[in-house]
């Protein structure tokens, strides 16, 4: 992958315009309205100072409260009641809300805010009621494979590679410069130039130090102290209304990419829903207990290899740049031989002659359209030809082994999916209502 | 990030092969006033931390000093089986100097004075406000470094340095990059606590770790000590140690200009450029300008996978049809053209699409 990954970079740079790294979308179409989302915060707080959001490419509300420090929530009010009402709507309707942000650290400024608020006595109840829903919908964005939150510089990490380092990718305005280049200019130039300036929803240094000096003055109750206010928010205004324009020509960028949606999203789609059904219903609270976190992270692991494993069947780029690092293995068919004896397993003889395989003794493998599931029995190299040769010994599948022709190749991966997401649900309920000494560290 | 003091030596760890950078730091100068003298212009970029940051590290910090350190002796108490309430705490913040004393001499002469009497296994303080440790890093050059508290843990009966960030952390989680500056500021706090240890034949006990208490979503509340291992980072300040023992041997600065100086470094390019230099120096535009052709602009993993050393340039040529002229060249060409068709877009369908 670092040799290919270099050579794609090196190939956008060539042509002077960022690469799709995957031949379908991750993430399913917008639903007709989706909520955008921009903020600006204060560092180190990490509280919200100005926020702008709305459906579409339309602005719906934007506010902004002078001194983020005084824990007041009167400018997140408008938010709370749109963000409530649009996803009582959509869940009502059977639709998955979809929500954009710019950037992950919107989502973590969220969090803080579902944190600080969800269980305030001294904030209202709407406030109370919209940090929960918050705390829903960051535990969603966690979530391998999820389709309701929208982290657009992810988005477009995942899908595109440029002709500049990883690190230069991670300024959403350098991104874009070569998602969507200005015409005729050199999309380097462009992003080296936006990269100056910070996009990571906060203002310019500039405006930060005018704000933090106006800060004092903007306490006093005289015309002096409401000027300052007044251009507090001005400031904040301007840097809000841009962090807006820049999350909606990300999303613009991405849809613009014009692949197709992967197959594989409606199943992920359906998870989602019925995961948003279950959370944002009642007082739901993120997991804290043993038990909890252990199905939590046992769902998150069956999902990562999910996601993996539709990737892998359905796009064609994903699969080949796999083929580079291994997690996908190319092999051509040596062999067949029945069970020796009754009950026994069929077994595949296979041989790839691929630089980097991911099979070991012991390790499953399963075809890429999941047709065929085996385990690797025995492994050895040749050192003339350089090829690699195992035996499968098959455990799902057998009515497909039986068609496969001596000379067929096969594309094989180690991303099996298994879900024991049921079983696993059965124990970690009889941990949390035993609660033994050894995961809760308390006598029994 | 500072190029003076001990914040210098966090900087020149993080790229140790960058002699700009280790010429910088030896010379106690800083990347934005070396930067018109290179460029010819002023630095408009980003310059230190935020205000706000600023003032709120400062506030968490005093609020963790106040009374005496009491709520910082509470939270270092349960982490090294301490009773608070019997703590006792010295701030080396409020030692007078004497005559002919600075301040920073009489802070280092008071912090030495508490390990002679922890040699001589006389009573010591057991949290220590901000001590001073010398750290050297040329015969007779030394930094000093003033770590936020310093706590004695019985069992190793030596200091350990402790950090306080205020940044917060949520579920065990601190954001990366300031959790990477934290622990290499540590790490050198690690190294010039052993070199003072080492005055009294203490070495020994000095453990590479420290006790940061870092903030959370509740206000000034501090979170529990966390115990970082620093095993990793103290053997890359130490490295970056020696090499700017090396600097400043090499006597840069004495013959020339300091403007001259740096202009020399970069026009020879004894420098280091890598990713992480868009965090920690102003010069990165400038290096970066200067391999423009080299696959570290790529990135590091690019460059590594490509080779230092190949002409990006012309490999761009080769991609856009120049015929290849040597046997790398042509094996180049095919590796691309292979991969190129195996992700399904030739060159001519994004030629259109550039178009």
């Amino acid at each position: 992958m670092e040799l290919a990954n270099a050579l794609l970079r090196l190939y956008a740079r060539s042509v002077g315009r960022a690469l799709p790294v995957r031949s379908t979308y991750s993430l399913g179409p917008d639903p007709p309205k989706p909520l955008l989302l921009a903020l600006i915060r204060l560092v180190g707080e990490e509280t919200i100072q100005a926020l702008a959001w709305g459906f579409g490419d339309t602005l719906l509300g934007l506010s902004v409260n002078w001194n983020a420090l005084n824990r007041q929530t009167g400018h997140l009010e408008g938010f709370a009641r749109d963000l409530q009402l649009y996803f009582g709507a959509s869940l009502a309707s059977g639709r998955l809300p979809r929500i954009w942000i710019s950037q992950p650290l919107t989502l973590e400024c969220l969090e803080l805010l579902a944190v600080r608020y969800s269980r305030n006595k001294y904030t209202n109840e709407r406030i109370r009621s919209f940090a929960r829903l918050l705390a829903v919908l960051v535990h969603e964005a966690a979530c391998p494979g999820q389709q309701t939150v929208a982290v657009a510089s992810d988005l477009l990490s995942r899908h595109l590679v440029t002709g500049q380092s990883p690190s230069e990718e991670s300024h959403l305005g350098a991104l874009l410069a070569w998602a969507s280049p200005p015409p005729g200019q050199d999309p380097e130039t462009v992003a080296l130039e936006r990269a100056r300036r910070p996009a990571t929803a906060m203002l310019s240094r500039l405006d930060d130090d005018r704000v933090e000096a106006l800060r004092t003055v903007a306490r006093l109750n005289n015309p002096e102290g409401l000027a300052a206010r007044a251009e507090i928010a001005r400031l904040l205004e301007s840097a809000v209304r841009e962090e807006w324009a820049l999350l909606a020509g990300a999303r613009d960028a991405f849809w613009d990419l014009d692949l197709e949606v992967s197959p594989g999203v409606d199943n992920l789609a359906a998870i989602s829903f019925d995961r948003l059904m279950f959370t944002s219903r009642g007082r739901w609270s993120p997991p804290s207990s043993v038990h909890a976190l252990a199905k939590l992270y046992g769902e998150h692991e069956y999902l990562s290899t999910l996601v993996e494993a539709l990737d892998f069947r359905y796009d064609q780029r994903v699969r080949e740049l796999a083929r580079t690092t291994g997690q996908v293995i190319r092999a051509r068919v040596l062999a067949l031989e029945p069970p020796a004896e009754r009950g026994g397993n069929w077994r595949l003889l296979l041989q790839t002659l691929q630089e980097r395989t991911h099979v070991r003794l012991g390790a499953s493998l399963q075809t890429v359209d999941w047709s065929v599931q085996g385990r690797v029995v025995t492994f050895e190299g040749d050192m003339r030809s350089e090829a690699i040769m195992f035996q499968l010994s098959i455990t799902g599948g057998i009515r497909k082994v039986r068609t496969i022709q001596v000379g067929t190749v096969l594309d094989w991966t180690d991303a099996v999916v298994f879900n024991n997401l049921m079983l696993n649900s059965m124990i970690y309920k009889e941990l949390g209502t035993l609660r033994p000494w050894l995961a809760y560290g308390k006598d029994p | 990030m500072s190029f003076r003091g001990a914040r210098g030596l966090v900087v020149a760890s993080f790229n140790p092969a960058c002699d700009t950078l280790l010429t910088m730091v030896a010379l106690r100068v800083e990347d934005v006033e070396v930067y018109p003298l290179v460029t010819g212009r002023a630095y408009d970029g980003e310059v230190g931390e935020r205000r706000g940051a600023l003032k709120k590290g400062n506030k968490f910090e005093s609020w963790l000093y106040a009374n005496g350190a009491r709520l910082l002796a509470t939270v270092v108490a349960v982490e090294f089986g301490l009773r608070a309430d019997n703590m006792q705490v010295e701030d080396l913040r409020k030692v007078r100097a004497r005559r002919r004393q600075t301040l920073q001499e009489a802070r280092l002469a008071r912090t030495r004075e508490i390990l002679q009497r922890l040699a001589n296994n006389l009573p010591v303080p057991d949290l220590l406000i901000q001590p001073a440790f010398a750290v050297s890093i040329a015969p007779g050059e030394y930094r000093v470094v003033y770590p936020d508290y310093a706590v004695l843990s019985r069992w190793e009966q030596m200091y350990v340095v402790g950090e306080i960030k205020a940044f917060i952390t949520r579920d065990n989680k601190a954001p990366a990059l300031s959790l990477k500056r934290t622990r290499r500021q540590a790490a050198v706090e690690v190294i010039a606590l052993r070199e003072e240890a080492a005055r009294f034949g203490l070495e020994g006990r000095v453990d590479d770790r420290a006790a940061c208490v870092f903030g959370t979503v509740k206000g000034l509340n501090p979170s529990a000590v966390y115990q970082e291992r620093l095993d990793a980072e103290v053997s890359e300040v130490r490295t970056a140690l020696r090499r700017l023992e090396r600097t400043s041997a090499l006597g840069l600065g004495t013959s020339q200009s300091v403007e001259e100086l740096f202009q020399n470094l970069v026009g020879t390019r004894a420098f280091n450029f890598e990713e992480q230099c868009f965090s920690i120096c102003a010069l990165h535009t400038v290096c970066r300008a200067r391999i423009a052709s080299q696959p570290t602009v790529l990135g590091d993993e690019a460059a590594d996978a490509l080779g230092a050393e190949v002409d990006l340039p012309r490999l761009a040529e080769l991609i856009r049809g120049a015929t290849p002229l040597t046997p790398a060249e042509s094996s180049f060409v095919s590796v691309v053209s292979d991969l190129i068709g195996l992700l399904g877009y030739g060159p001519e369908t994004w030629a259109e699409r550039v178009a």
